[in-house]
């Protein structure tokens, strides 16, 4: 690899700010057409071998992901609330903070959205007291690169499986993963509902692929970095194409805190801490932001200057404002027989039935239903409410029912609403160890809730499946989860699901 | 540190799991998960043969009390308990390092533990009474905050990598059926090895 490494007082053409999906690509298509690429990433560079089977480190001491005491957040729900930083580990902005970004550690559910998701304004007419509105762009504009996407980056699935399926100019590069227990039981119990259950679309490699190997199905994929390579993540695919150009260069453990502008208006570079908290400056020509809904906003709303008050980009005054929830509903159930479902990925079978929105549902908001592995063991062990057993022998039979239980989650739309904001509490420029804040509201009732729990039946008897512990119950109360979809998807301003 | 800057506390773990019900996507609930004071980046600097030897934290009394209650959390018996996976070794060195911020407030917890035991059972400690006497008493204490930190840090002691010092040779995993292994090939179950393949859906859905 023959990656670049650029001065500070160097004028590269384009500076990127953030790593992920979107920085991947954009430092690739860049670097690959002959500009100059310096990509910022405020969290390390890792390597397959860097990563590791360890559900503490990555559930529970933050392993990859942002870090309440290096970099705090406050929350509030209300306008009339005073934001607090929020008890523990918990933050309303999370997201993963490597080399890759959130496509690191993201589950790599992969599918295309729908026609409906770009003028669904249009169709449903308007929502009072929401920012509901159509894309710029549509469905067609878009397919093909979707298709240039999947290709490029490796997606494997069944093509024209799903009849609720938008139209598609070329099938997926890679035939689906191989189908799981949970899988099977889904298809299973939804067939007999007259649902469409079908293979999901991942982005991880079912066979070799533009020189990864193939998943082993070790499992750990959602929250965790491939130790195959096989995850289709910025990381092992967009990233290393844009620095085998000799282009671009990928700075890791710096964090842009600023966006210069000369009194024209224009860039001029953007100035960030290296790992020791030194502050430098990068001189660039352009500077492209792709650091997640939460960090961009306040890039933009910290580089204010005398042309730019409000900072940048924000004449409308709407920069932060509209943030996205990520809501679910889900199901767990417990079976006969053993699943097993630590082995392989997440997830090998969803349905988009109820994708649409439905005004007979007396809700906005659809989306889609995935079989899905139960959580790792310590989070199986830890999940608690309803009638559950939390300690003693009967805890201790739902601790060995682990190999028989599968979950599936229902992977909601949400309103844009004015209220869901993030802002900074002080004008002051933000230092890494410096809060922000994240506002959410509570009032999302009308947001859609889908069920999955009905579908979870037992094949033989076509019961309901014995313990579907605490389902249906599911509303993601806590606050905005950008760019930590549960479904992985990283592009963290599309609608959450 | 200003108010803002203070983290609430008023969330009891118990309310927000029955809010959250049963979205049980892990990463979720980890990154929700209020039990968990802010944890320092000291896993990797953990040795990796944590032989039982001595306790950081904890008295060997307090160690023995700690250790009967991680028994009455997932008992032993056919398989493997909490005390076969050196759960209490786990709870010492966790908050000894990674949770050391918790310590305080579960010093001072398991403190009101055995006072109010004490008022029960004045002669004996906790972990000296059989283990009906202690069932009975924790009825009675498993909605403070002290049972339950004990109870969180207990399932991590038992689940989490065995390098943390406690799912002591697997024993944990070996409870749960999780095999740790780092490739496995289909089938992966009973319902995928019956599975017949994928039937396409008929055009009039389309």
């Amino acid at each position: 690899m023959n990656a670049r490494k650029f001065k500070n007082d160097e004028i590269v053409d384009f500076a990127v700010v953030g790593s992920g999906a979107a920085g991947g690509v954009i430092a690739r298509e860049l670097s690959q057409a002959g500009f100059t690429v310096l990509v910022f990433e405020q969290g390390p560079r890792w390597t397959a071998a860097d990563f590791e089977h360890d559900e503490l480190k990555y559930f529970f001491l933050n392993g990859i992901t942002n870090d309440p005491q290096h970099s705090p957040q406050t929350f509030r729900k209300l306008p009339s609330e005073t934001a607090r930083r929020p008890f523990g580990s918990f933050l309303p902005a999370t997201y993963a903070r490597i080399v890759g970004g959130s496509s690191t550690h993201y589950t790599a559910n992969f599918w295309r959205f729908h026609e409906i998701d770009f003028n669904e304004r249009s169709v449903l007419g308007s929502i009072p007291g929401t920012g509901f509105a159509d894309w710029p762009i549509t469905y067609q504009e878009l397919e093909p690169y979707y298709t240039k996407v999947e290709w490029e980056v490796g997606v494997s699935g069944l093509a024209y499986a799903s009849p609720f399926d938008p139209p598609r100019t070329k099938p997926y590069p890679m035939p689906p993963l191989p189908v799981k227990s949970s899988g099977v039981l889904l298809e299973l119990g939804a067939r007999k509902l007259g649902l469409h259950p079908f293979p999901a679309p991942m982005a991880i490699a079912s066979q070799a692929y533009r020189g990864r190997g193939p998943c082993v199905h070790c499992g750990f994929c959602m929250g965790f970095g491939c130790e195959a390579r096989a995850k289709s993540s910025a990381l092992y695919t967009s990233i290393p194409e844009a620095e085998a150009t000799g282009q671009c260069e990928i700075r890791a453990l710096s964090y842009v805190f600023r966006v210069e502008t000369n009194a024209q208006g224009r860039t001029t570079g953007v100035h960030y801490f290296d790992v020791d908290k030194r502050p430098h400056f990068q001189r660039a020509k352009a500077v492209v932001l792709s650091a997640n809904g939460a960090e961009t906003a306040r890039l933009l709303l910290n580089s204010t200057s005398n042309r730019f008050p409000d900072g940048l980009a924000n004449s409308s005054g709407l920069v932060g404002k509209y943030l996205m929830f990520n809501q679910g509903s889900g199901a767990q159930g417990v079976f006969e027989h053993n699943l097993n479902e630590y082995k392989s990925v997440q997830v090998t079978r969803i349905l988009h039935d109820f994708y649409d929105s439905d005004p007979k549902r007396g809700f906005y908001g659809g989306g889609g239903i995935d079989a899905r592995i139960n959580p790792q063991p310590a989070l199986w062990a830890l999940a608690s409410g309803g009638d559950l057993p939390e300690w003693g022998a009967a805890f201790k039979a739902r601790l060995e029912a682990f190999p028989r239980a599968m979950a599936s989650t229902g992977h909601c739309t949400s309103l844009p609403m004015a209220e869901n904001s993030r802002s900074e509490l002080e004008g002051r420029m933000g230092h890494p160890g410096h809060p922000r804040h994240v506002q959410g509201s509570s009032r999302r009732s009308r947001d859609g809730k889908i069920s999955a729990g009905s579908i979870l039946r037992n094949p033989r008897s076509g019961r309901r499946a014995e313990d579907l512990a605490g389902c249906n119950r599911g509303e993601h109360r806590g606050g905005p989860f950008v760019g930590y979809g549960s479904n992985g998807k990283s592009s963290d301003q599309l609608r959450g699901r | 540190m200003d108010s803002s800057d203070r983290p609430e506390s008023g969330n009891s773990r118990r309310s927000f799991l029955l809010s959250s019900g049963g979205w049980l996507t892990g990463a979720w609930i980890a990154s929700q998960w209020p039990a968990i004071a802010a944890a320092a980046h000291h896993a990797e600097a953990m040795p990796a043969d944590l032989s039982p030897t001595h306790f950081q934290l904890l008295t060997t009394t307090d160690a023995a009390d700690v250790e009967a209650i991680c028994a009455q959390i997932v008992p032993s018996g056919a398989t493997p308990g909490a005390r076969e996976a050196h759960a209490v070794y786990f709870v010492d060195k966790s908050l000894s390092t990674y949770f050391a911020s918790m310590a305080p407030d579960y010093r001072l917890g398991l403190t009101e533990f055995q006072t109010k035991f004490r008022a029960v059972e004045p002669v004996k400690a906790f972990a000296a009474v059989d283990a009906s006497s202690q069932e009975a008493f924790l009825k009675t204490a498993d909605r403070t905050p002290f049972f339950e930190t004990t109870r969180f840090l207990t399932v991590l002691g038992m689940f989490s990598s065995p390098k943390y010092g406690g799912n002591y040779q697997g024993s944990g995993w070996k409870l749960m059926g999780f095999v740790d292994q780092h490739a496995f090939a289909p089938p992966f179950g009973y319902y995928d090895a019956q599975y017949q393949g994928f039937v396409p859906y008929s055009q009039e859905h389309a």
